[in-house]
């Protein structure tokens, strides 16, 4: 019966003796745990592996994670970034709908109130607008052709930097070159062949 | 930009660390925490900076698990490296006693081998813990899990790894 107690004591210190090395055990507990240390060899030799243990994984030290990693994390991102810049002037997003619709919305606008206000002018003979309506067209106009010229010079610019320039202004420029290049090759060689 | 310099600055060698000690290959960790940062940057607008480290955590155990999963626990890495003389800052073992140095040195490798044989979350808990020295609150953060299971599973792992050093000391492979 003694054995039986004792060996239940053992088993229950081998489950409790993370607790007890990390101080978690109530004092009434961390006694018990004590008593039967002092006593039984078996359990202080697990004890003391349980302490190496610990004190080996605590000895392990945080690695140092390389430089190179980091490098190509900036330069992933530095990729990602220039991609995304990129892609908000390219002629796809000129060309879709939530570019334009904005645009076309600005464009009606603008029709509408230029209406409204010949309307206005008309009717003046027998006026039916106030001058403070009429103020607030004006107004509304003109933030509206500032909105159609904000759009139209950001699009004339961007039509020329993505579709003038590299699909046409160069390559014409570079046509024009190579032939003036062969044209001069062509007359040097006729010129040797006539001295010849 | 800065904020998120910092936050790399802050994070990197605990990614680092975590993925090494739990896949025991210095490729493989680089790859990870590579790309936890690259994820880190792309969530960075809409994440609160303030649990980012427990956020690239749970990322980072998360890709280490697809590793073990993709690799059928392959368990040899760690002890190749390290016998190759490739393991850092062995001396902080060193003590100057040769024998003792040895033994140290010997139930260091028994020990990281040992990590990568345990289950999860055992094993990223007590890498978290006792490696990295986190709080029991961070790590709750990170493994969204309350602090009472966080102790058990640690104190799971560490028995754990007991259990395995035991079993190679009983087989005379590490010297008492």
């Amino acid at each position: 019966m003694a054995q039986s107690g004792h060996e239940s004591l053992c088993q229950w210190v081998s489950e409790n003796i993370e607790s007890y090395l990390d101080g978690d055990l109530p004092p009434s507990e961390r006694a018990m745990a004590e008593s039967h240390l002092g006593q039984c060899a078996t359990c202080a030799q697990e004890l003391e592996l349980a302490q190496r243990v610990t004190g080996s994984l605590r000895a392990l030290p945080i690695m140092e994670c390389p430089e190179r990693v980091t490098d190509a994390v900036y330069g992933r991102i530095g990729a990602s970034r220039k991609k995304r810049v990129s892609s908000r002037f390219s002629l796809d997003r000129l060309l879709s709908p939530r570019f334009w619709r904005p645009a076309l919305a600005g464009a009606v606008t603008v029709l509408l109130v230029a209406m409204i206000a010949v309307v206005g002018n008309r009717k003046q003979v027998a006026p039916t607008i106030s001058a403070r309506d009429l103020a607030r067209a004006r107004v509304e106009v003109k933030w509206a052709l500032a909105c159609v010229n904000q759009i139209t010079q950001r699009t004339s610019q961007m039509v020329k930097d993505e579709l003038l320039d590299p699909r046409v202004i160069r390559p014409v420029v570079r046509a024009v070159e190579k032939t003036t290049q062969d044209r001069g090759i062509k007359r040097d060689s006729q010129e040797v062949r006539n001295a010849g | 930009m800065e904020r998120f310099e910092a936050m790399v600055d802050q994070c990197r060698n605990r990614i680092y660390s975590l993925a090494y000690y739990s896949l025991g290959s210095r490729e493989e960790a680089e790859d990870i925490t590579q790309d936890v940062l690259v994820k880190l940057w792309e969530h960075w607008p809409s994440l609160d900076h303030e649990r980012a480290l427990p956020w690239t955590i749970r990322v980072a155990h998360n890709a280490c698990l697809d590793v073990h999963r993709k690799r059928q626990v392959r368990r040899v890495g760690s002890v190749t490296q390290c016998a190759g003389g490739n393991c850092p800052d062995e001396s902080r073992a060193a003590d100057g006693n040769p024998e003792t140095d040895l033994e140290r040195l010997d139930l260091r490798r028994q020990i990281e081998t040992a990590l990568q044989q345990i289950e999860e979350p055992y094993r990223t808990i007590v890498i978290l813990r006792e490696i990295q020295d986190m709080s029991y609150e961070q790590i709750g953060a990170a493994m969204a899990m309350p602090l009472n299971t966080i102790k058990v599973y640690l104190h799971r792992g560490r028995r754990m790894l007991r259990d395995q050093i035991r079993e190679k000391t009983d087989h005379g492979t590490v010297r008492a």
